[in-house]
């Protein structure tokens, strides 16, 4: 199959900021000759260049949140913001469907099928199906063995705390942006009673002890929650 | 073209010296292949893999066993041949009002035969009032035990008002 995947190459820009001239932030610098080397696969040295990967990052900083710069938009946590762009990437990879150069504006099929991976198109919902199924099945073996951990690590002792923090870190990054309005109440109606946990525990209304099981002095969660008691 | 089809019309071309009928023009190329006319009046289909073949070809056997060459008043496509090492079929040229590509189509021994057909709101919005005609050419297809996989204006055409 003659496929364009795999194709690598690298090239090597000399640049050189000359303060000559008045220069704004954002001002590019002089270019000096480039160096190009084809690693694999690549026959013309002059199709080597930064276009490709410039388009690939301005991809990636308009449809990926936490990526735009000068906002506020960005991962409090190392995990959610490795789960948001694994999303994205795999939105990419098998349901994007790129348009063919030029005018006539005819979509491609996905690099997925590309790359001869899927044999169709997928639906967001195929990704979101796929990914959770991997999930469960890799789910199965700590279930399994889930009396070996400690108290604090199991699945058990969180829904039992019913602790937001577990809930809004884990469920919403993977949340996929165009899920159905029903997915997404019912999604909603599982976090909500985290929600109010949340809302409980950080503002002192009321001590519900049903809530939370006998303490554990490992659980972070349950410090805070200690503390917040306290 | 995009040079992902490059592969899938080399096999085009050497079915087409197979059967001794040159190529002519390209008729059209989505995600399941491409296709050209020939010059004996019909229509190769290269499709981009195997599995799209197998079921393509699952499709036309059927509509050629039940000897079947339009669905309420749709025209099919009348199957002519096929390659299985180049994954080619080769069909008749029809004109709307006429239903195209089976590729995405499953069968019923087929393990992702769906239980109840769901198209999705998105097919139903593509037809707009004209679904309810579709619904029952897909209805017909799925009588003969072809799950038409692919519902759109594109594969389903309407004759022109």
């Amino acid at each position: 199959m003659n496929r364009e995947v795999g194709r690598y190459s690298s090239i090597i820009l000399g640049r050189i900021q000359i303060r000559t001239l008045p220069v704004g932030r954002y001002s590019p610098p002089e270019l000096r000759p480039a160096e190009r080397i084809s690693i694999r696969d690549v026959a013309d040295l002059f199709t080597i260049c930064t276009s490709h990967v410039e388009r690939n990052n301005l991809t990636i900083r308009t449809f990926l949140r936490r990526f735009t710069r000068l906002t506020v938009g960005f991962s409090k946590k190392l995990e959610n913001l490795t789960a948001a762009v694994a999303m994205h990437i795999a939105n990419y990879n098998f349901v994007w469907r790129l348009r063919e150069k030029g005018t006539s504006g005819k979509r491609l099929p996905t690099p997925a099928m590309q790359a001869g991976l899927v044999d169709r198109l997928w639906t967001f919902e195929d990704l979101f199906e796929a990914v959770t199924e991997q999930e469960r099945e890799r789910r199965v073996m700590p279930q399994c063995s889930a009396s070996l951990l400690p108290h604090h690590q199991t699945a058990a002792h969180h829904q039992q705390v019913g602790l937001a923090i577990s809930a809004l870190d884990h469920q919403h990054p993977v949340q996929p942006p165009h899920r159905k309005r029903a997915d997404l109440r019912a999604v909603s109606a599982q976090c909500g009673p985290a929600k109010s946990a949340i809302m409980h525990t950080s503002g002192h209304r009321r001590q519900d002890s049903g809530t939370h099981p006998k303490k554990n002095a490992g659980c972070p969660s349950c410090i805070r929650f200690t503390k917040m008691q306290n | 073209m995009h040079p992902f089809y490059e592969n899938a019309k080399l096999r085009a071309e050497q079915y087409a010296n197979k059967i001794n009928q040159p190529l002519e023009e390209l008729l059209g190329w989505d995600c399941d292949g491409i296709v050209f006319g020939t010059c004996r009046g019909t229509a190769v289909k290269s499709l981009l893999f195997e599995s799209l073949y197998l079921r393509e070809l699952e499709a036309y056997t059927r509509l050629r066993d039940a000897e079947i060459t339009q669905i309420c008043g749709f025209a099919v496509p009348r199957f002519v041949d096929h390659d299985d090492t180049l994954w080619v079929v080769e069909m008749g040229v029809v004109s709307p009002p006429c239903v195209l590509d089976f590729a995405q189509s499953f069968d019923e021994m087929h393990p992702s035969y769906p239980e109840f057909p769901d198209y999705g709101q998105e097919a139903e919005d593509a037809f707009g009032e004209r679904w309810e005609t579709v619904r029952e050419i897909l209805s017909e297809f799925r009588s003969i035990g072809i799950h038409f996989g692919d519902p759109r204006p594109s594969n389903i055409m309407f004759a022109e008002e």
